[in-house]
């Protein structure tokens, strides 16, 4: 009889990490509560063909026909740092930022703290509050 | 028949002649991008002319700006980001549509990577709300910064953009498993002189080994759902506002007194 296989594997726990996308879904719940749900925060993910994973975050007003504009991408890989920003925000060209290109370009975001900066940055831009704003404009119109 | 104008004004207002074409052409819907104008203004000399009714059809996409010679309210905002601007029309008694406006990043700033994957996203976005409005009679518009051929308009998980209205027809490509929608791009018939317009509508003479020259990145397409409502024919590339040339003597577009991007007229049965 042949030797049984060993399993090679040693005992596995799941990381400590706090995933860049479960960062992304505190700050769709915020948004909620921010506005009394006039404005709802979403996080699409999905993954390409490369394995990576892409995490979309979108401002919804679901009392405009769930009109949705797409505020943030981030991706990575099946590790969560770093992280690629293909299309960051682009900044008001009067803003000062050491973080945010003001011109296009793609940002590499290699930590945990230097996401939530990177997302403190562009929730609390002015392009930001102004479609924010607009949009709760357009959402009390409504009503 | 619903006439659309798109053009990327190249950070100019070009007030005059965007009213001359939208005059010339009897256009219904004026899409811009790099409209370095204020909307009231131009709706000011919009509506000074033959033609009247012009109205400003706000959305949060500051690169583009929408114009329409009926309510503005039947050209619904469904989704936005920095780059693309989806519209619901809606007219009385007229064919819904999805409208995408679009005006993707500059080469400058992204190498091809970046742009493949925008395509991808701005295709999944177009897909999402095609679900949500329950067709795809949906209208592309706008300046990719990517020629016809490049992968981000060809690839299946980007736009999928067939040059054949044939192979378009067969509506969807399954790859790996995943249904893609096509989309038919009409404008790879406009390069090149054996045709009666300009080579293409943007012209970049830039160094390095592969050169161009003439660029297609201002595009129409359609779904294969809008093929039939939609004469390919009728898609132009004006170079004259009446006697005035667009382009220099040489045949390059005049960028010092109009834009480096030539305008895109198409017309779509509604």
């Amino acid at each position: 009889m042949a030797n049984a296989i060993p399993d090679l594997w040693p005992d596995i726990e799941q990381s400590k990490d706090v995933l860049p996308v479960a960062i992304l879904r505190e700050q769709a719940a915020a948004l909620g509560k921010k506005t009394g749900h006039l404005l709802e925060g979403r996080v699409n993910t999905r993954t390409d063909e490369d394995g990576n994973f892409n995490h979309s975050f979108y401002v919804v007003a679901p009392t405009l026909d769930n009109y949705s504009y797409r505020l943030i991408s981030i991706t990575h890989g099946a590790e969560p740092y770093p992280i690629t920003v293909p299309d960051p925000q682009i900044i008001d060209p009067g803003a000062r930022s050491f973080r945010i290109p003001s011109v296009h370009g793609t940002l590499r975001i290699s930590s945990e703290k230097e996401l939530l900066d990177y997302l403190r940055e562009v929730l609390n831009s002015e392009k930001t509050m102004r479609i924010v704003g607009s949009l709760l404009a357009q959402v009390k119109a409504a009503t | 028949m619903v006439t659309f104008l798109y053009w990327n004004t190249n950070r100019k207002s070009l007030h005059t002649e965007i009213r001359a074409l939208a005059e010339a052409h009897d256009v219904d819907v004026i899409i811009l991008s790099e409209f370095a104008g204020n909307p009231a203004t131009l709706i000011e000399h919009l509506n000074s002319g033959r033609i009247k009714d012009f109205q400003f059809a706000p959305g949060q996409c500051e690169r583009i700006q929408i114009f329409t010679r009926f309510p503005s309210s039947f050209l619904t905002p469904k989704a936005e980001d920095d780059w693309v601007s989806i519209r619901l029309l809606k007219m009385p008694a007229r064919v819904e549509i999805l409208l995408v406006a679009a005006h993707l990043p500059s080469k400058r700033f992204r190498d091809e990577h970046d742009q493949e994957h925008l395509s991808t996203t701005v295709a999944r976005t177009i897909m999402e709300q095609e679900k949500n409005v329950g067709h795809q009679r949906t209208v592309l518009v706008g300046d990719l910064n990517m020629n016809p051929f490049e992968k981000g308009v060809v690839n299946a998980d980007g736009m999928n953009a067939v040059m054949s209205r044939q192979v378009a027809s067969r509506k969807s490509r399954t790859v790996m498993s995943q249904a893609y929608p096509f989309f038919f791009n009409p404008m790879w018939a406009h390069f090149g002189d054996r045709q009666e317009g300009p080579p293409g509508t943007y012209y970049y003479n830039r160094p390095g080994l592969v050169n161009y020259y003439w660029n297609i990145f201002d595009q129409v397409m359609v779904r294969p759902e809008l093929i039939d409502r939609f004469d390919s024919e009728r898609v132009r590339i004006p170079t004259k506002i009446g006697e005035t040339s667009l382009l220099f003597g040489d045949g390059r577009p005049n960028k010092r007194d109009f834009s480096d991007h030539l305008p895109l007229l198409f017309e779509v049965e509604l």
